[in-house]
């Protein structure tokens, strides 16, 4: 007689299939028992088709088993019960064939084979029946090896040891993470080196990792918490419970008002996998991997709400990762143009194509010019216009998983939005480097000319990532110091084959800024604009503190719309203390809010220092827009660019920037020192702006680079 | 052409057929057909007659399949299928075998036993990394290995490979790219179009696209087993639209009843179906729901009987998955599975049937082999698949077909009581017709003229 256990984590799911094997199994002789996860009145079967065992519950396990219990796989959790249930175990050892009834199931067969090594151990009824017959056929020799393989094998004893090894370390560890070892910058290191072990274990590592950051947070240890999450990343193999873990913990330290001091290795795990994916192409899991990146990388806590940027800092380094990754490498791949751009053919009005996204406050006067002429023909398309095109420019995702060369329904869809406009256009400008830009690329544009404009934000953004270079004749900047930092973290633009990067500024009518200004404007500061954080106006209110101490006359004017409650926790922290200090010194007359306003010229009138606060800017159309009134312009060496070649100073004469608050304050302290001073300075300020950036004159720069000859694009 | 022919080696899993060739002057075809029989796969029967239609012509064959042991995990061995193979073919085996379709317990490492659908996905993606396939990518190297072992022991003038699976594109590459054999590739389904959705299965750009293109660029022809995946491989790849031919399936001879036996509603009549059971599920269940309607409306029907062979499921879930429960919940309808049919007793089977059942996913992309074998049956043929479908178009000239319905199972009740009256009505001379109208379809009529060009175009 053949004694066959059949292992299941619960109640059968196939009760008829199941019927039938165990008449099969009868047939031939063999006594079944099966034991199942579920309790054993639940489990109903033919009267003696096989008696049936509950597998004893995890709430009569000992106590450390039944820790691990609750965190376990199914397949682990149906083990830790089978092995604490005797009777269970007697009939293991005593079974000719073991068979797993349901994948959960095969570990604990698993187990019990490496106890009784003489039986068969299947998965599957099929099997079972197989092994039935095979033992039956040859009786003999499988009554020799029950006498041959006797007792349980070396590994089990070897496990139990390694079981126990471990729990032992868990315990340490445990104690370990204890608030006094962490609190002495020893214990801490120690922690580290531990953690970064080789031989530690991915899944330990994590859980360890996790237990100390959380202890080190608790002890407003937050820099130290993302050191131990750094280290640990960069020794967890690129599996995805790694990267979940470390996407999962940036996102914490974000919701905490933190940095992520390990924001690179957590987009690095995820670069990795998403790596992994595409060399199998799985596009789809490129897709979600590379999806989860961007709001580490590109999230605006980093960039924008805070008053420095890792980018700024170093802005091929930091996204070095993204450049060198297959993934990044082949969402930047060239897909090219069958034709170059080609010159409007003679005999009728050009016909240029403006392609907008929700912004279009700086083509104002360009669009006004050219809807004037009669030899040009305007068409505006503005894709929220169009519920269909809105919704396209909100899924970023189907635009990767495009450009990695999937979603070809997204492709058809992108298709019926632009190329009719296409078709008929010899020039398509795109206002602002973002994702319309990125999708309009998808398509080749024939013979158009494509011209996209770059103002700042973007290049801190994913999109530059995802457009499609070799489809844009020409990427414009509004200034020199953006156009070096854009190419320095877009590395294709300087590589062969890059779109032209000429840089025209802004297209604005300064003329209508020159107003008479009252004398007493003489002691008031303005700053155009402070919605944003990296408009910096703690930096301006330094500023003014400090004038005070001379002269209780100064005073500062905001004009714009205020900077709001915050975002997120990062902004909300420096909102927090731009809104302590607006209330001190409303509180002492030495601050004034205008608000928003449709005058901004009236209000400027009343301001005779113009203040550039800005950590970053591409050009300050606010700052200008002050020095055409009149205002003496004071710019601070914009942080975010000071380190390059090319900052505020490339385009402001060098008497208008300053390095801190110091010296704006003798500068300011020094333009106004009298009333005919003053009025000297902001006259020249006035007529240095009138003559370099009135729309009278860069007119002429747009003419050239919208209406000019296409050429050949070479790079610079 | 004489020449002395070296031995293979004994470097092999197993070889079937001489070692080394009779120096008799044919040009030798490797023909790289994983699943050739013994294995028990309805492919295995378009690569048997495509072996013997390529020795009949003048060549002698070395099939290059896996070992036979790995076909045992999944639909298993059907010895009858290789007693069809000419002697004189020499077959093989390279020491493959598809590990997740293994079911002893004791040979999974304690990872794959802990969680067996994690370490599944694990191994489908490390195949994917050597070549684009999920569960025969890992062969790649293996298989380029072998068929260039083999070619510098006994070079070949051609090779013929077959897919699925589609790893068999890797050593026929290589082959091409350092000996420049050249190479017919049998697309069967073909590989960049979804047969059963009807939609491209991966983009041109795609690292399965540049291996599809790539391959097809350089062959001397492509087979496809319909003219709508030809015209998918047409508009795909213009520079290759005068290489794709088609080349149906067909059916054996020795398949079809030689007569047909008569019908006795009294005893009952038989409905049968033969083949894989791999359709979706819904559509067997509106197949059981249409019989079992058709049986209580129809007295014609009332004690009538539907037998399922063929396979279902495999590894661990063989005869035990959805289908096998559904088929045992309808027991007390008349159904009844009754395993897989070797390919010695398929005619007998169908002779044993008073009408068929033919059950096909996908829709105009798909034929499948079987529907061949059942218009040649000369039995009345009830369909459930799609309306639109290429089996519609094979079928159509069948006068005991009872027409595409799609898988509503009040229309399917309808067809069977359509084919019931079929069965007990039909004349002799309807099923020898029948029978006449199906002879163009008969396998060697499709592979022959296919071998006969790529001949032509290589001796």
């Amino acid at each position: 007689m053949t004694r066959v256990l059949i292992v299941s984590t619960g109640v059968p799911g196939r009760p008829g299939v199941l019927a039938d094997a165990l008449r099969q199994l009868a047939a031939a002789g063999a006594r079944v028992t099966l034991a199942t996860g579920a309790a054993a009145g639940k489990v109903t079967l033919a009267d003696g088709a096989a008696a049936v065992h509950g597998v004893r519950t995890a709430a009569k396990l000992p106590g450390p088993d039944k820790r691990e219990h609750a965190g376990a796989v199914k397949g682990r959790k149906l083990w830790l019960r089978a092995r604490h249930d005797p009777v269970l175990g007697a009939l293991a050892r005593t079974a000719d064939v073991l068979v797993a009834l349901d994948p959960h199931a095969v570990h604990t067969v698993w187990q019990f084979a490496r106890r009784n090594r003489a039986a068969h151990a299947v998965n599957g009824l099929t099997p079972a029946l197989r092994a039935v017959a095979e033992r039956a056929a040859a009786p003999g020799r499988h009554r020799l090896r029950r006498v041959l393989r006797a007792g349980p094998s070396p590994a089990v004893a070897a496990e139990a040891l390694g079981e126990r090894a471990g729990r032992l370390l868990e315990r340490v560890a445990r104690k370990g993470a204890g608030r006094r070892v962490l609190r002495d910058p020893r214990g801490r290191r120690a922690w580290r080196l531990l953690l970064g072990a080789p031989l530690l274990g991915d899944e330990r590592r994590i859980r360890w990792t996790e237990r100390v950051a959380g202890r080190l947070l608790e002890l407003s240890l937050p820099a130290e918490a993302g050191a131990v999450r750094a280290v640990a990343a960069r020794h967890t193999r690129d599996t995805g419970a790694g990267a979940d873990h470390l996407e999962a913990a940036a996102h914490a330290e974000f919701a905490a008002g933190r940095i992520p001091v390990f924001l690179r290795e957590a987009a690095a795990a995820q670069l990795a996998l998403a790596d992994a994916a595409l060399a199998r192409d799985d596009l789809a899991e490129t897709t979600r991997r590379f999806a989860k990146v961007i709001p580490l990388l590109f999230n605006r806590a980093v960039h924008f709400d805070s008053l420095g940027s890792p980018s700024a800092r170093d802005p091929y380094g930091y996204l070095a990762g993204l450049h060198t990754s297959a993934t990044g490498r082949a969402l930047a791949a060239p897909r090219g143009r069958r034709v170059p751009a080609a010159a409007p053919p003679p005999g009728r009005p050009r016909r240029l194509l403006f392609l907008t996204h929700t912004n279009v406050y700086f083509l104002t006067e360009i669009m006004a010019r050219y809807r004037a002429r009669p030899d040009v023909e305007v068409r505006h398309l503005e894709l929220t216009a169009d519920d269909g095109a809105a919704l396209l420019t909100k899924q970023t995702g189907r635009l990767i998983r495009h450009q990695l060369g999937g979603a070809p329904d997204y492709g058809d869809a992108l298709r019926d939005v632009f190329a009719a406009d296409l078709a008929w256009a010899d020039t398509v400008v795109v206002d602002w480097c973002l994702g319309h830009a990125a999708m309009l690329a998808t398509l080749d544009p024939g013979t158009a000319r494509v011209i996209v404009r770059l103002h700042s934000y973007e290049a801190f953004t994913v999109f530059p990532h995802l457009l499609d270079l070799s489809r844009v004749d020409d990427l414009v900047f509004v200034s020199e110091p953006l156009r070096e930092f854009a190419t320095a973290v877009v590395p294709r633009l300087r590589q062969p084959g890059a779109p032209r990067t000429p840089v025209v500024t802004n297209a604005v009518r300064l003329d209508r800024y020159r107003l008479p200004k009252p004398p007493d404007a003489r002691f008031a500061l303005g700053l155009v604009g402070v919605s944003a954080i990296a408009k910096d106006p703690r930096w301006a209110f330094r500023v003014l503190r400090e004038l005070r101490r001379h002269d209780e006359r100064y005073h500062l004017v905001l004009i714009g719309k205020e900077l709001d409650a915050g975002p997120n926790p990062v902004a909300a922290a420096y909102h927090q203390r731009y809104a302590a200090d607006v209330a001190d010194l409303e509180g002492r007359g030495a601050l004034h809010r205008a608000g928003q306003t449709d005058d901004v010229p009236g209000a400027l009138a009343g301001v005779g220092v113009i203040l550039s606060s800005s950590v970053r800017e591409s050009f300050h159309l606010g700052l200008v827009e002050g020095a055409a009134s009149g205002a003496v312009p004071v710019v601070r060496n914009w942080p975010f660019f000071a380190g390059q070649r090319a900052g505020a100073g490339s385009i402001f004469p060098a008497g208008w920037v300053v390095d801190d608050p110091d010296a704006a304050v003798r500068r300011i302290l020094a333009e106004t020192a009298t009333e005919p001073i003053w009025r000297a300075a902001g006259a020249a300020a006035a007529a240095h702006a009138l003559a370099a950036w009135d729309w009278s004159v860069t007119a002429g720069q747009y003419d050239e680079l919208i209406l000019g000859d296409p050429g050949p694009v070479s790079g610079r | 052409m004489t020449r002395p022919h070296r031995s293979i080696g004994r470097r092999w899993s197993r070889v079937t057929g001489p070692r080394r060739r009779p120096d008799r002057g044919r040009p030798h075809a490797v023909y790289l057909a994983i699943g050739f029989p013994p294995a028990a796969k309805s492919s295995a029967y378009r690569m048997r007659e495509t072996a013997n239609r390529l020795y009949a012509q003048g060549w002698d064959v070395t099939v290059l399949t896996i070992r036979r042991e790995s076909w045992e995990r999944e639909f298993g061995l059907d010895h009858s299928l290789s007693a069809g193979v000419h002697p004189a073919i020499r077959i093989v085996e390279v020491p493959l075998e598809r590990a997740e379709l293994d079911t002893e317990v004791r040979h999974f490492s304690r990872a794959r036993s802990l969680d067996p659908a994690a370490w599944a996905t694990r191994a489908r993606h490390e195949h994917l990394t050597t070549f684009p396939e999920p569960s025969f990518g890992g062969w790649a190297p293996a298989l380029t290995e072998a068929v260039l072992r083999l070619h510098s022991s006994d070079p070949a003038d051609l090779l013929v490979t077959t897919c699925a699976p589609y790893v068999t594109l890797a050593p026929t590459w290589a082959l091409w790219e350092k000996h420049r054999v050249p190479y017919v590739v049998d697309f069967r389904d073909g590989w960049s179009i979804d047969v059963v959705n009807g939609v491209e299965a991966f983009p041109p750009g795609s690292i399965a696209g540049r291996w599809e293109s790539r391959v097809l660029g350089a062959a001397l022809e492509v087979w496809t087993v319909n003219d709508p995946i030809a015209r998918h491989y047409r508009e795909r790849h213009p520079a290759i639209a005068g290489r794709v031919h088609v080349v149906r399936n067909g059916y054996d001879d020795d398949s079809v009843p030689t007569g047909a036996r008569t019908p006795d509603p009294v005893a009952g009549l038989r409905f049968g179906y033969l083949g894989t059971i791999t359709f979706p599920v819904p559509l067997l269940a509106a197949v059981l729901a249409g019989w079992r309607t058709a049986r209580a409306a129809d007295p014609l029907l009332g004690n009538a009987t539907f037998e399922l062979r063929g396979h279902i499921g495999a590894g661990a879930a063989r005869e035990d998955n959805a289908y096998a429960e559904m088929l045992r919940a309808a027991a007390g309808d008349g159904v009844r599975f009754g395993g897989p049919v070797p390919k010695a007793g398929v005619a007998a089977v169908y002779g044993g049937w008073d009408a068929l059942v033919f059950i096909v996913t996908g829709g105009r992309y798909m034929t499948s082999g079987k529907v061949y074998e059942a218009y040649a049956s000369g039995l009345p043929v009830v369909s459930a698949h799609e309306v639109e479908h290429d089996a519609s178009d094979v079928l159509a000239g069948s006068p005991l077909w009872t027409g595409a319905v799609g898988a509503d199972a009040d229309r399917l009740a309808t067809s069977f009581r359509t084919a019931a009256r079929l069965a007990v009505t039909a004349t002799p001379e309807q099923r020898a017709a029948t029978r006449a109208g199906a002879t163009r379809f008969a396998r060697a009529a499709q592979l022959d003229p296919a071998i006969r060009r790529v001949t032509g175009a290589v001796t």
